[in-house]
């Protein structure tokens, strides 16, 4: 292999050496001829032989035997009588010069093989180091995505790569499932030279986890040598333990998520069940007392229990009305009829009603001249109820507040008390069918799904639904909801005419 | 006057016990929570129980093991249909019997004679005869007759009926039985049940339509005295 490789002694060191052996003569030569009378031979042969360990050292053998050989032209056409000629008058020059050859030869053998042992002694060092830098990447990584991207980050940073991937098999054959830089679709993309682009396998233990592609730097820098390919080789196969260790988190979390799927829903069903099951018992509780022929009621009693049906019936009849919404909302089946309608005229009555519902204060600031929403009237009254509903059963007697406003190309409702609030991380709980706040030791009376029907309800019109905190203690219900178009395009208008 | 504690976190439910046992001439006591509950029973020591199993906090089954430590009085536990496992630990915990919600009232009022009569039983001189319909147990010459005639039982089979009999009205568990008759170490083998119960059905029963021995599927078995007339 003829092509330099980054991780042995490169081009540019070559080259080094020649011209170290091409100018050392020159730069030697120079001031010996201007004193050549007064230099002895043996200063000369010492200066020459000087060259030599130095082109030696810097480039390698070639580079000291052109040193040598160099000197040896020097010293004979130069130093020895008579000039300009191979030939010497004394016989002992002759000596003199295979002297000369034979230690330039022999400290350039010498100089060279230690250079290139030194060299080598660096080469493995760098290898070892580059294996340990990766093999770190393989360790600080979690989650399979992650493992894989650090590693061909690190694999590109490394080697100087323009592009490196890993590609996993699939079931649409192998796909790449990490890629930094630049990689060709196919691994061996036919737009590259040869040798440029690289496949390894990764390896763990009998069968192939994967493949580590590896493209080369631009057109300039070289192909891959055989330390690089060696390296790289090794850590395909520690890189597959680290993707199949990443592998069998994943499939362990996944199960963990589908085991967690499994609890939820079970809940739901329990939470269903005993909310369908709870009026029912009262219900047949009351009916079969009334139909108790040995028992004598008084009219008191016969009341009660008609009471107690009565409004357990209604209780069945609520929680039936949320199930049909909520699977509606989860079905995609919702279908607001939408027209265009002013907050104010939703909210005055809704806000009306639960004032004589429950003597709650509310006070209601939603300015008329806001734009229009498009909505569906029927929902967005619901929703309000809703909402009203809650702010009124955890405000504990401080008035509740409705205001609206606008804000960029939505309109925003807030719904705000001044009760104790919703703790931050129950926040978005809050939303979940079936979940209830805890504490006050109060039996929570709802289903459980007012919630979880508002936001779907306000989803479905491309709104939204969030808490906030009040301002000195409680919970503001935010309601988002998108402008009527016409309102919308004529916002944009006013904001593009602006200067 | 027969003091009795109905548990449960539903107000409708407790109201509808309550005003049908009080016409029935009890003295009613309710709570609403396990603590209330374990309050109520230390505090006015009601002749029985009537205890929900699903209460937020302290759960009915709790209840029923503290309660279990030191007092014997009769529980009759409401519980929700889906919930089969818990009616067995709670039978298995010592409550007397129990009534799946929803319930009809007077199977419920019913539930709570039996296990005050029984436990009336258990405290006075219990009926040294037990008549059942056609069949009647001897205790104290650990004969069994039906129609005057003497049956012949094994010792096991004769020990299942009297524990059954002594306990009538009320559902023993597979555990309960097991553990009486086989002895402790035996609250597993539920199938030596079955085989000894279909001999005694044989002998003293109507083994296609049972009148005197009814099984509660996966449950128990229970006793049944005719009500007389």
């Amino acid at each position: 292999m003829d092509v330099p490789r980054r991780l042995a002694v490169g081009g540019p060191r070559g080259a080094l050496g020649y011209l170290v052996a091409v100018a050392g003569t020159a730069v030697i030569t120079a001031p010996l001829l201007a004193f050549r009378g007064d230099v002895s031979k043996t200063t000369v042969v010492l200066a020459y032989l000087l060259v030599v360990t130095a082109a030696a050292a810097a480039g390698g053998l070639g580079p000291g035997i052109t040193a040598a050989g160099l000197g040896f032209l020097a010293f004979d056409l130069l130093f020895l009588q008579p000039y300009h000629h191979i030939i010497v008058d004394d016989p002992q020059d002759y000596l003199s010069l295979a002297v000369y050859l034979l230690v330039a030869v022999v400290v350039s053998l010498l100089v060279a093989t230690s250079e290139r042992r030194r060299a080598q002694a660096e080469r493995r060092e760098r290898e070892t180091r580059m294996l340990f830098d990766l093999s770190t990447s393989l360790v600080a990584h979690g989650s399979l995505e992650d493992t894989l991207q650090g590693v061909v980050g690190t694999v590109r940073s490394l080697f100087d790569l323009a592009g490196c991937a890993i590609a996993l098999p699939s079931e649409g054959g192998p796909r790449l499932a990490a890629v930094d830089g630049q990689v060709p679709d196919g691994p061996d993309g036919a737009d590259l030279e040869p040798g440029r682009a690289m496949t390894f396998p990764m390896r763990s233990g009998e069968h192939v986890v994967g493949a580590l592609v590896v493209v080369a730097g631009g057109p300039g820098t070289s192909g891959f040598g055989e330390a690089e390919r060696r390296v790289l080789a090794t850590f395909a196969n520690q890189a597959a333990l680290a993707v199949e260790r990443a592998q069998q988190e994943e499939e362990r979390n996944r199960a963990l998520a589908l085991q967690e799927t499994d609890r939820l829903r079970t809940a739901l069903l329990n939470s269903v069940s005993h909310d369908l099951r709870t009026p029912l018992a009262s219900i047949k509780a009351s009916a079969s007392s009334l139909l108790d022929r040995e028992v004598r009621w008084s009219d008191a009693e016969r009341e009660e229990f008609l009471t107690t049906i009565n409004s357990e019936v209604d209780r069945l009849t609520r929680l039936v009305h949320n199930l049909l919404d909520m699977s509606r909302i989860e079905a995609g089946a919702l279908d607001p009829r939408l027209v265009e309608c002013s907050l104010a005229e939703v909210v005055g009555p809704v806000a009306r009603r639960a004032r004589t519902a429950s003597r709650q204060r509310i006070d209601v600031d939603v300015p008329e001249e806001l734009p229009p929403v498009l909505v569906d009237p029927v929902r967005l009254d619901q929703v309000l109820t809703n909402l009203l509903d809650n702010a009124r059963s955890y405000a504990a007697g401080s008035p509740v507040q409705v205001a609206a406003g606008q804000a960029g190309g939505t309109l925003e409702l807030r719904v705000v008390d001044h009760g104790p609030g919703i703790p931050a991380p129950e926040r978005e709980r809050v939303f979940d069918q079936f979940y209830r706040l805890k504490g006050g030791g109060r039996r929570p009376e709802g289903t459980g799904m007012g919630l979880a029907i508002c936001r779907g309800i306000v989803q479905a019109h491309g709104g939204d639904l969030r808490v906030e905190t009040t301002p000195g203690g409680g919970a503001s219900f935010v309601l988002t909801l998108p402008m009527a178009p016409g309102e919308l395009s004529s916002v944009v208008d006013q904001e593009i005419a602006r200067p | 006057m027969t003091r009795a504690l109905v548990v449960d976190d539903e107000p409708p439910i407790v109201r509808v016990v309550a005003a049908n046992l009080r016409v029935r001439g009890f003295e009613v006591l309710t709570a609403s929570t396990g603590e209330a509950a374990l309050t109520a029973v230390e505090t006015h020591q009601p002749d029985c129980i009537v205890l929900d199993l699903g209460l937020p906090g302290i759960d009915g089954l709790e209840v029923l093991r503290r309660l279990r430590t030191w007092t014997q009085v009769p529980v009759v536990v409401l519980t929700a249909i889906d919930n089969e496992r818990d009616k067995v630990t709670a039978l298995d915990l010592g409550a007397d019997d129990y009534v799946t919600k929803p319930f009809g009232v007077a199977e419920l009022m019913a539930r709570i004679r039996v296990a005050l009569r029984h436990a009336r039983s258990a405290s006075a001189d219990r009926p040294r005869v037990i008549r059942a319909g056609e069949v009647a147990i001897d205790l104290d010459a650990k004969l069994v007759t039906r129609d005057g005639a003497p049956v012949r039982l094994t010792p096991i089979e004769y020990r299942l009926v009297e524990t059954l009999a002594t306990n009538a009205g009320r559902l023993c568990t597979h555990r309960f039985l097991l553990e009486r008759v086989w002895g402790p170490g035996y609250g597993g083998e539920s199938q030596y049940l079955r085989v000894y119960m279909a001999n005694l059905r044989k002998k003293l029963d109507d083994p296609a339509a049972p009148q005197l021995l009814l099984t509660e599927p996966g449950m128990g078995y229970r006793f049944v005295v005719p009500e007389p007339g």
